[in-house]
């Protein structure tokens, strides 16, 4: 029934500390994701610094878990590099390095794009963004860019990204407006979460053809309930566990 | 009930770590206070293991008696293989770990354990065969229980 389904691990392994082996978005819960765990691909958070780099990063303000204080677009990468990142050794990592280590593996890339700067109340530069993800996507053949979702709440941005081959995913509840979305032609996929999702929406996407990821699947129930609306893909928090109920 | 005793016996512990849950049964021998453990560990779906996953598990503690109650500081291990949907796995654990219990005679020993160590996992990508290796601490609970069905009284 959704032996297609494929398994994406949450910000790498997982987001959630309790169950971490290594932090969430960082390059070893990435590599532990694809290669330990055997995920299909691998769900990351990705934000844009003050001079345009794209990293991997979760959290609307640093302070949370960091020594610094404020937000990822008001620093340059080279002042992030030291960043006492979860009281620990593990270092905040850019995309263009973990697209090195995905696509080296074959694997697959959910691209969770969070443009709002929380410090000044604004989206960073769409276009900027734009360019700094074309820039590190250039040395990969298309084939290989197809294996690229980039998923968001803001269409804007989605409107803004002028790569053909990757796959453009609108992060929505509200299932009538992207199916919308979709027949205009301006998203590819939708992402919801699971406590949004039903059975009657999962019908009615399945009857425009719209492609669907499901994420917010922490425990075995909430996997094996996510598994039954048959997504496209899974963004879980427990890979072993949703491999076992897929093979 | 003194260190001094030579006592065979089988025994399961059952607990949980990083892992996942666990149970562990084999067979413990007792030489003088000296604990050697050989038995077989198991671990259920959950986060690592896709299926249920045997392996090898070997311990040794030393016991220090006072009365019926004892602690045995000491080291575990065990070593276990899957081969999953799109990887294998080879995964060693080694435990320093701490028995505390209670003496019912002879025969009949119940304990918890605290543990604390790390888990090495070598990995290799089924379709890529891409390899690398991760490791992390470790810790874990478990509660245990062991009959000794030999003991110095049947000699």
């Amino acid at each position: 029934m959704y032996q297609d389904t494929l398994v994406y691990g949450h910000a790498g392994t997982t987001i959630h500390p309790e169950l971490w082996v290594y932090p969430a978005n960082t390059k070893e819960s990435v590599i532990y994701a694809l290669d330990a765990l055997g995920a299909e691909g691998v769900e990351i958070d990705i934000q844009m610094t003050k001079d345009s780099v794209l990293v991997l990063f979760h959290d609307s303000f640093l302070d949370e878990v960091s020594n610094l204080t404020g937000c990822v677009p008001n620093y340059n990468f080279s002042e992030l590099t030291d960043l006492n990142l979860y009281n620990s050794k593990y270092e905040i990592v850019t995309l263009e390095e973990i697209l090195a280590i995905c696509f080296e593996r074959n694997k697959k890339m959910y691209l969770d794009l969070k443009p709002f700067n929380y410090c000044i109340g604004a989206d960073v530069n769409h276009q900027t963004f734009n360019n700094s993800l074309n820039k590190i996507l250039a040395p990969y053949s298309t084939e290989q860019r197809t294996n690229i979702v980039v998923n968001t709440r803001n269409v804007e941005l989605l409107e803004h990204l002028t790569d053909s081959s990757i796959v453009k995913s609108f992060e929505t509840e509200n299932i009538p407006l992207a199916i919308e979305k979709f027949k205009s032609g301006i998203i590819h996929e939708v992402g919801v979460k699971l406590s949004a999702m039903t059975a009657s929406y999962a019908d009615e996407l399945t009857v425009a053809g719209l492609n669907f990821t499901l994420f917010s699947l922490k425990s075995q129930k909430e996997i094996q309930k996510g598994l039954l609306f048959s997504p496209m893909r899974i963004v879980t928090d427990n890979i072993a566990y949703t491999q076992k109920l897929i093979h | 009930m003194s260190a001094s005793q030579n006592r065979i016996g089988s025994g399961v512990n059952i607990g949980v770590n990083r892992i996942g849950y666990f149970a562990d049964a084999g067979i413990d021998f007792d030489l003088n206070g000296h604990q050697l453990h050989g038995g077989i560990k198991f671990y259920g779906p959950d986060l690592v293991f896709e299926t249920n996953v045997i392996g090898p598990s070997l311990g040794y503690n030393y016991t220090f008696n006072s009365g019926n109650w004892f602690f045995g500081p000491g080291v575990h291990a065990a070593i276990f293989h899957e081969k999953k949907t799109n990887s294998k796995m080879f995964l060693s654990e080694f435990t320093i770990s701490n028995k505390f219990g209670y003496e019912f005679g002879e025969r009949i020993s119940l304990y918890s354990n605290l543990g604390l160590g790390a888990v090495i996992n070598q990995n290799s990508n089924l379709t890529t065969s891409y390899r690398s290796v991760s490791s992390y601490i470790n810790y874990e609970f478990s509660l245990g229980i062991i009959y000794f069905w030999r003991v110095p009284a049947d000699n």
